[in-house]
């Protein structure tokens, strides 16, 4: 199908890139069915999660791992319900970039991750109880991990 | 910030007409009771720091900046 993004115009995605958030994402109720796709820039692949609904909200999102080695999420028992998923190990953990004008001070919202269940096809945001990860971790300015 | 020392049990009123109750206090956990009129909100701050930090990151991109933040990712060796 084609939809309409923020970023790049019209995209064509495969129908199984398409998630259901039966809650939306925070500040964000409304929309409730997103669209998963990559987009390269000098052989770099980003990754959007953009609501088929409007053309705001759209996320450029990054797999934690690669910026936060050894990401723990914990999540409580109704968040796995809601995803379907019996483990976390069922589920795939993105989270949301915040990209200012000096990108050096890049955040990831390593607190409340998208979460996708690639077998019911929902997604959801969850606020992790993981107390030491922040919803502004700036990679590129924390020299060691977990810091403030 | 104000600091009181409540057991639980014990209140507070904030403004007249906001109570909130130390119910119990757990190793890790202390749950509150909050009694105030329906036109106050009360949010979790994690919650309202989510909110806001998906508000601040659906701005939009042109293909500049994402070439430029595809040369940051590659300066700090970071492989997506």
């Amino acid at each position: 199908m084609e939809i309409n993004t923020r970023d790049f115009g019209i995209v064509h995605i495969e129908e199984d890139a398409l998630y259901d958030f039966p809650e939306g994402v925070y500040g964000f109720e409304e929309d409730t069915c997103f669209a998963i796709f990559h987009k390269t820039f000098d052989d770099v692949s980003f990754l959007y999660l953009q609501s088929v609904q409007n053309i705001i909200p759209c996320f450029l999102i990054f797999e934690p791992e690669d910026f936060y080695p050894g990401y723990a999420p914990l999540l409580s028992q109704e968040d796995l319900a809601a995803c379907g998923a019996e483990s976390s190990e069922d589920l795939i953990f993105l989270v949301i970039a915040n990209v200012p004008d000096s990108i050096e001070e890049m955040s990831l919202n390593i607190k409340s991750p998208l979460v996708l269940n690639p077998k019911t096809k929902i997604g959801r945001q969850v606020i992790l109880q993981n107390p030491e990860y922040t919803v502004r971790y700036q990679p590129f300015l924390n020299q060691s991990k977990g810091g403030a | 910030m104000l600091v009181i020392s409540r057991k639980p049990g014990e209140s507070l009123i904030l403004s007249d007409n906001i109570k909130i109750t130390i119910l119990s206090v757990g190793n890790d956990k202390v749950a509150i009771g909050i009694d105030a009129p329906r036109s106050v909100s009360i949010i979790r701050e994690e919650l309202q720091e989510t909110i806001q930090a998906n508000k601040d990151s659906v701005s939009q991109h042109n293909d500049e900046s994402y070439a430029n933040i595809a040369s940051m990712l590659k300066s700090n060796k970071v492989k997506i």
